[in-house]
């Protein structure tokens, strides 16, 4: 029997501090992948994460709706990567990872490998980044996106096709 | 996936790979969160006075005069010594000298003002090299090349 | 009398660089006859006199003989100046220098106050390093200024400008043209 977020909250709540790691490896493998491909590095998204889940902690006990966890730690989480993200772009002489990979040619960007497709992805703006990667990468229904980030359907929509309007003019028009 | 293009189907596929927690990621946060528990009063007290003391010291320091830490970097397999000279130490070779790490590099951590400053590095007292991955000043007066680094300040 | 004519020449050298601490005990006397009336005349208009006592140091280290290192120091006070003017008396003394560098780079007076205008009420200082920068980059100079506005004019902050110097080092390290790399840049960045 797998118990719900908020029969673990209310065991952590009742001085079970040790119960939480069921919430940390729920939700690492469940954010992970989509934190790392956000801030273009492991490293920064497991700080991310890191923080996120202590300050999800902090706050358990004056959240009410605890089977609702996993949309207030998700916006607890895309709000650590913005600001890590404004961090390293004030960074004066080092760049985002994502950037690292980056190869122009004269009038293409060829893509290689992962390391092309994160820095394609990173040229996106976060907003439309964020909304794409839950989409196509962690495949989820646009109801499931819109219960997750509290966005409304057409806000939502509207950024996936901004961001896919974007990639396509940056793979140079509608090859196929 | 329909509404995906085929070109960026390879692109989903590479984002798609999964990522595995990296070892001890766990007991870190577990750690953190058990920390947070035990020294919650005291973390009040201690960040309150610390933001008390970073609001009075940005209120009397204007952001822009705030120093930066600036990693100097050079691989130079061969050196006995290497200093840094520039427009932040009047160009003397006996003021920043550069530690080796490592066979070949040296590096040196210079606290600047946000600004623009013109530099090169003396390997072994007589060679010039200016910094190689830098951007190169374009007034070389006197021969050898110089560097430039530009230190932008937090706000603009 | 003859002995105070002595005192006097012995520590002319002393009284003379006394004004610019920095020169002190660091540049020989012949040297500091002559720069230091070009540094007094920088400073009586208003000019920064930071950069020019650097590039007297930059000398001394690099073994130049004073003739040259006083050409140099000419050299940047009349930039310093040409800036000045051309940025009128609000500038800073970041933006004159960054002016300067810019002149040195071979942008025009009217690059400058394009690129000054462009900034309207802000710094320009960011915005004149990051075209020098270009062209150091190899960028041709009216690529860089076209680039550079560009970037400003879509409302670029000096953050951006200064990513946008450093994508295009990395693609001319990367081997791609230098100006197709900053036009591309300046697309890539500054689109929206």
């Amino acid at each position: 029997m797998t118990p719900t977020d908020g029969e673990v909250i209310g065991r952590v709540l009742a001085g079970d501090v040790a119960a939480y790691a069921i919430i940390v490896d729920r939700y690492h493998a469940r954010f992970a992948r989509f934190a790392t491909r956000l801030l273009g590095s492991q490293e920064d998204a497991e700080e991310a994460l890191q923080d996120a889940f202590l300050r999800a902690y902090r706050g358990l006990g004056r959240y009410q709706d605890r089977e609702r966890f996993a949309s207030w730690l998700y916006r607890i989480l895309v709000n650590r990567c913005r600001s890590m993200q404004a961090r390293f772009a004030r960074r004066s002489r080092s760049v985002p990872d994502f950037e690292s990979g980056g190869r122009v040619a004269a009038d293409d960007i060829r893509l290689a490998g992962r390391e092309e497709a994160i820095w394609l992805i990173g040229q996106l703006p976060l907003e439309q980044r964020e909304v794409f990667l839950l989409r196509f990468v962690e495949d989820m229904s646009y109801e499931d996106i819109a219960g997750l980030t509290g966005l409304g359907m057409s806000a939502i929509k509207m950024r996936v096709s901004r961001g896919l309007d974007r990639l396509r003019e940056l793979l140079g028009g509608e090859r196929q | 996936m329909t509404e995906l293009p085929g070109n960026l189907r390879d692109i989903v596929t590479q984002l798609k790979e999964p990522v595995t927690a990296s070892a001890g990621f766990r007991e870190r946060v577990m750690n953190a969160v058990r920390a947070t528990n035990a020294r919650r009063p005291l973390a009040w007290i201690v960040g309150g006075l610390l933001a008390a003391g970073v609001a009075l010291f940005l209120l009397f320091h204007p952001r822009s005069d705030i120093e930066r830490p600036t990693t100097f970097l050079l691989l130079a397999p061969h050196a006995t010594t290497v200093a840094l000279v520039g427009d932040f130490n009047d160009w003397d070779p006996s003021a920043t000298p550069l530690q080796s790490v490592g066979d070949s590099a040296w590096f040196v951590v210079v606290s600047l003002k946000p600004g623009r400053y013109r530099y090169s590095f003396v390997v072994d007292g007589q060679r010039w090299m200016a910094d190689p991955t830098a951007a190169r000043a374009v007034d070389h007066d006197f021969g050898p090349e110089s560097s430039v680094v530009t230190v932008l300040s937090r706000r603009t | 009398m003859k002995q105070l004519l002595v005192a006097a020449l012995l520590l002319a050298p002393t009284t003379l660089a006394g004004q610019y601490p920095r020169l002190t005990g660091r540049v020989p006397q012949p040297l500091v006859s002559a720069v230091v009336p070009l540094l007094d005349s920088a400073r009586a208009a208003g000019l920064p006199t930071d950069l020019l006592e650097a590039k007297v140091l930059e000398g001394v280290t690099k073994g130049a003989n004073a003739d040259v290192i006083a050409n140099a120091v000419r050299r940047l006070a009349t930039d310093l100046g040409t800036a000045r003017r051309l940025l009128g008396g609000g500038a800073s003394a970041r933006e004159i220098a960054a002016g300067a560098g810019a002149l040195r780079a071979g942008f025009s007076g009217a690059d400058l106050e394009r690129i000054h205008a462009a900034r309207s009420a802000r710094d320009a200082a960011v915005a004149f390093e990051v075209a020098t920068d270009l062209v150091a980059s190899t960028v041709p100079v009216d690529t860089a200024a076209r680039v550079v506005l560009r970037a400003l004019t879509s409302g670029a902050s000096d953050e951006q400008l200064a990513q946008l110097r450093m994508a295009v080092e990395r693609d001319v390290a990367n081997g791609v043209p230098a100006p197709v790399a900053a036009s591309l840049r300046a697309t890539l960045l500054f689109k929206n």
